[in-house]
Formats: C-alpha cells, sequence, structure tokens
C-alpha cells in the first residue's frame, strides 16, 4: 500500500520537453507539413492583421482629414457668440473648433487666390462672408447626430458636411474589421484540425510506448505533457518563421509603393505604419495564437485518441 | 493477496467473458492460469491491472477494491505490479539499459536512483554485459527477460505474465520460468497465463483452468488439490 502513496517529483520538466523535441524530430514529415500551414495560416492572419491597422490609420488620417464647417447668423457677436462658443464645445465627438471671422475668411481666400486675390478687395468694404467654425469630428461614424445637435444650437445658420465621406469611410474600417475576423476564424480552425492530426499520426507512431507507460504506472499528466509540449514548439517555431516573412513581406510591399510611380501609392505610403512600430505587437499576438493553438489543439485530441 | 468475489464480466451485450469467478492468491504465491482462446484469461488479467471494471462482483488486490480505484490513483496501483507480455514489447530505439530504465523514468524516478536499480535488475535477469544491445540484437529468450527486468525494476510485489513464453523456443521458455519461479521464491506473487502444458507440468504450480468465463478446475496439476 505505502508504494500507491508514492509521490510525483516534480522536476520531470526537462525530460517532458525533451520528449517534445524528440517527437517533433521523429515525425519530421508530418512536423514539416504541420509548421507550413501553420507559418501560412499565421502569415495569413498577420497580412489581415497589418491590413487591418493600416486601414484604421488611413481613415485616422482621413478622419482629421474631414472637416465641417458651420456658418453663423450675421446677427451672432458679442455676449452671444460667446455662448455659442460654449454651447459648440459641450457637443461631443468634436476633436477640435476653430473660430474663423468672416476678415480672417476672406483673407484666407485672398491668400489661396495668391495674385489674383487683389481682385477680392473691394470686397474688404462690403465683406459678404459670415462668421465660421471649422470643426473636426472624433468619430466619424457618429457625424449625422453631430451635426443635428450642431444645428440645434441657436445662431447657427447652416452646416456643411459631406456626409458621403464619413458614411464610406466608417463603412469601409467596419468591413475590414468583420473581414478580419473572419479570416481569423476561419484560420484559427483550419490550424487547429492540422495539429490535432499531427498529434493523431504522433499518438499513432508512439502507441507502443503509450500502452508500455500505462502498465508501468505513468500518471495521465505525464503520458499526455509530451504531446502538449510538442504542440506548444510547434506553434512557437511557426509563429517565429511567420513573423520574419512577414516582416520581410512587409518591408518589400513598403519598398515597392515608394519606388512606385503611382499617385495613390506616394499619396499613402507616408500613413502607412512601419513594421518595427508594430513588431512587438504582431510578435506577441503570433506567439500567443501559435502556440494557444498548438497547446489547446494537441492537449484536446490527445485525449480524444489516447485512452489513458 | 489478490481475491476475486463472484466475479463476472461482459463487454456489452455479448456473453459473459468472466462467469462467476472466485479466487484467491495468497501472497507469495505462483500460479498458472490456462485454458483455451476466449476462455476469459485475458479479461481476468485485464480486471487485475484495472484496465477493465467487473460487471458484477469484486476484485481485490492487497485489500484494495480496485471498483472503488478513482481514475487518478490507477497508475500509482500499476507501480505495484509488474506486467510481462507475449510480444515483449521493448521500444526498438532504446538500448536494454533504456528499455528498463524507461519504467523508472515515466514514474519519476531519480535519475541516480535509476542507475542503481537497472544494473541490479540487469544482473539478476543476466543481462548486464549486453546492457548496451538494443532488442533487434538479442534473441527472444533474452528480450523476455529484458521485459521482464523492467516489470522487476519497480520492486513489484505482485508480477502478471500474459502467455510470456508464446514467442519463444522451448527450451527459452523452461529458462524464463525457471527465472519467474526463482523470483517467486524472494516472495514476489507471480500469475502467469499460458497454454504451454509442458510448463505446467513440469514446474507443479498451482495451476487454475478456465473455460467458457468459469473456473473448471484449481491445485496442482496430479497434485491432491485438484478439483473438476
Amino acid at each position: 500500500m505505502a508504494r500507491l502513496e508514492a509521490n510525483v517529483r516534480g522536476s520531470s520538466f526537462g525530460y517532458l520537453i525533451k520528449e517534445g523535441f524528440r517527437n517533433l524530430r521523429q515525425n519530421r514529415a508530418i512536423s514539416v507539413a504541420a509548421i507550413g500551414v501553420l507559418v501560412a495560416c499565421l502569415l495569413l492572419v498577420g497580412a489581415s492583421l497589418l491590413f487591418s491597422m493600416n486601414i484604421n490609420s488611413l481613415v485616422g488620417y482621413f478622419e482629421s482629414q474631414n472637416e465641417i464647417v458651420i456658418f453663423l447668423d450675421d446677427s451672432v457677436s458679442g455676449s452671444r457668440l460667446t455662448k455659442l462658443d460654449d454651447e459648440l464645445r459641450a457637443v461631443g465627438n468634436i476633436s477640435s473648433a476653430t473660430f474663423v471671422s468672416r476678415e480672417e475668411g476672406l483673407e484666407t481666400w485672398m491668400k489661396e487666390l495668391g495674385d489674383d486675390g487683389t481682385l477680392l478687395e473691394w470686397l474688404v468694404e462690403d465683406n459678404p462672408l459670415q462668421n465660421s467654425y471649422r470643426v473636426v469630428i472624433t468619430d466619424l461614424s457618429k457625424m449625422d447626430e453631430t451635426v443635428d445637435e450642431i444645428k440645434a444650437i441657436r445662431g447657427v445658420e447652416s452646416v456643411s458636411a459631406s456626409s458621403e465621406v464619413a458614411h464610406a469611410v466608417t463603412g469601409l474600417k467596419q468591413a475590414v474589421s468583420l473581414s478580419s475576423l473572419a479570416v481569423i476564424g476561419i484560420l484559427a480552425a483550419v490550424s487547429l484540425c492540422i495539429v490535432a492530426n499531427t498529434i493523431r499520426i504522433t499518438v499513432f507512431n508512439r502507441r507502443k510506448e503509450i500502452s508500455i507507460m500505462k502498465y508501468v504506472g505513468a500518471t495521465d499528466t505525464f503520458i499526455r505533457l509530451p504531446f502538449l509540449s510538442e504542440g506548444v514548439l510547434l506553434g512557437f517555431l511557426s509563429a517565429t518563421i511567420a513573423f520574419f516573412l512577414l516582416w520581410g513581406g512587409y518591408e518589400a510591399l513598403l519598398y515597392w509603393l515608394n519606388d512606385s510611380a503611382l499617385e495613390w501609392a506616394t499619396l499613402i505610403t507616408g500613413q502607412l505604419i512601419p513594421f518595427k512600430q508594430v513588431a512587438l505587437r504582431v510578435y506577441l499576438c503570433f506567439l500567443a495564437t501559435g502556440m494557444a493553438i498548438g497547446g489547446v489543439g494537441s492537449s484536446f485530441f490527445v485525449g480524444k485518441y489516447l485512452k489513458v | 493477496m489478490v481475491e476475486l468475489v463472484n466475479v463476472s464480466k461482459s463487454y456489452g451485450k455479448g456473453p459473459l467473458a468472466l462467469d462467476d469467478v472466485s479466487l484467491t492468491v495468497e501472497d507469495g504465491e505462483f500460479v498458472f492460469i490456462v485454458g483455451s482462446s476466449g476462455a476469459g484469461k485475458s479479461t481476468l488479467l485485464k480486471l487485475l491491472l484495472r484496465e477493465e471494471e467487473p460487471t458484477g462482483g469484486k476484485v481485490l488486490v492487497d485489500g484494495i477494491d480496485l471498483g472503488r480505484l478513482t481514475r487518478r490513483r490507477i497508475p500509482y496501483f500499476r507501480r505495484s505490479i509488474g506486467v510481462v507480455f507475449q510480444d515483449f514489447r521493448l521500444i526498438p530505439q532504446m538500448n536494454v539499459f533504456e528499455n528498463v530504465a524507461f519504467a523508472l523514468r515515466v514514474t519519476n524516478v531519480s535519475t541516480k536512483e535509476i542507475k542503481r536499480r537497472v544494473p541490479y535488475v540487469l544482473d539478476l535477469v543476466g543481462l548486464l554485459p549486453k546492457a548496451r544491445r538494443f532488442p533487434e540484437q538479442l534473441s527472444g529468450g533474452e528480450q523476455q527477460r529484458v521485459a521482464l527486468a523492467r516489470a522487476l525494476v519497480n520492486n513489484p510485489s505482485m508480477i502478471i505474465a500474459d502467455e510470456p513464453t508464446g514467442n519463444i523456443d522451448p527450451a527459452m521458455s523452461f529458462e524464463i520460468v525457471e527465472l519467474l519461479s526463482e523470483i517467486n521464491k524472494c516472495g514476489t506473487t507471480v500469475i502467469m497465463v499460458t497454454h504451454e502444458h509442458e510448463l505446467v507440468s513440469r514446474f507443479r504450480h498451482r495451476t487454475v483452468v478456465i473455460d467458457r468465463g468459469r473456473v473448471v478446475a484449481d491445485g496442482k496439476i496430479g497434485g491432491k488439490r485438484a478439483r473438476q
């Protein structure tokens, strides 16, 4: 009975890791295939992640460029103008609001015309422009509500906002986020199947050892852990390879866009995120995804294929 | 001590593999279990190793009711039993020493202890000079001796041998049973399944005959304890 009370020593960690490596080595062909598929999946996930990040950055850029102009009633001045200013700033979803007086407006207009600006000099005496505000919206998807709120302020005559652009930009942002999620979901499922298959083959190849382990009294955990470490190792190797491939691919794309004579390319390259800025985040994301898929896949399926 | 009390076992809706079997094996006994194939011998061993649970009755080993053993405790229970199979079940990529050490390594025994215990059991089965050989470099009898060393290395209180001589020539078979008898003399209980009558009659240990799931004879062949 004393034998039944034998305690498990905790010093087998190194042995179990070594077993994981041995499994990988012994099933080279299937390991390489599994790593290949996992790398491909992670690359697609990474590409979709980078695409989504860059779209967000571009949308952010467009958002900051997308001003709305509020034209004020001519009667608003003095204390009424101060009150209107307070009310305007109390409206949410506004990142900045700059007051442009009718004089400043005319001055800007004249500057924009350059030499032809002198043609407008006669307007200085009888300025037809209105006092206005240039407002930058924080979240373009709520633009319509914000414009309605502004219109309700007393003294606001009209609001000029290009809601089509706002709708297009926010629609694009949502579509990209949704499609990225779908791509990641599908690829995670594919990766899980691949890892499960690899583990099934390993279990089959090692069925003799496993049966001996059972008969000599190895615990379930001890039998399962090498498969778990094999899965995690598969994930780790795949994540590392995928990370460097993605880095290389992204830099090559940026180089090509920079070099390109295309007008749209030069327009957006300034707004694209440099890889180094997101490298750590991407690598951690790859490691977490790869190792979780490897670990979860193997520990879930090893129980299924291994009757211990 | 091993006790089977009115044990029955059936698989699914099939016929009874064991039918109301009651059997006691005292500590330090050597018992042959004989019977034709399909008689229920393997089922009996599976019940003793807690690979299967009886459909009815109780199986007790050293006072432990195996039916009440939790899943978590099963491995610890198995460490008190050494098992030997007909097909040796050695790992071809490991040499003799590593095959024996494997049983200790997977039960968390320290390397220092492994280095002390493995040569001792290899010496016991007469294979210490061949410790670095691989299974394919050994004869069938030698391979079975490695398997026996692996079964012994955890210092079990009982050895269960499932037709250990089934794959080896007669001369070697005698040698293996001789070795098991020596181990038995040191106090280890041995339960050996066989269908080789020559061995049974030569070694004259207690013999239990199973036929169609029932114990039909129990005693020494030619001895007075036999009952029909």
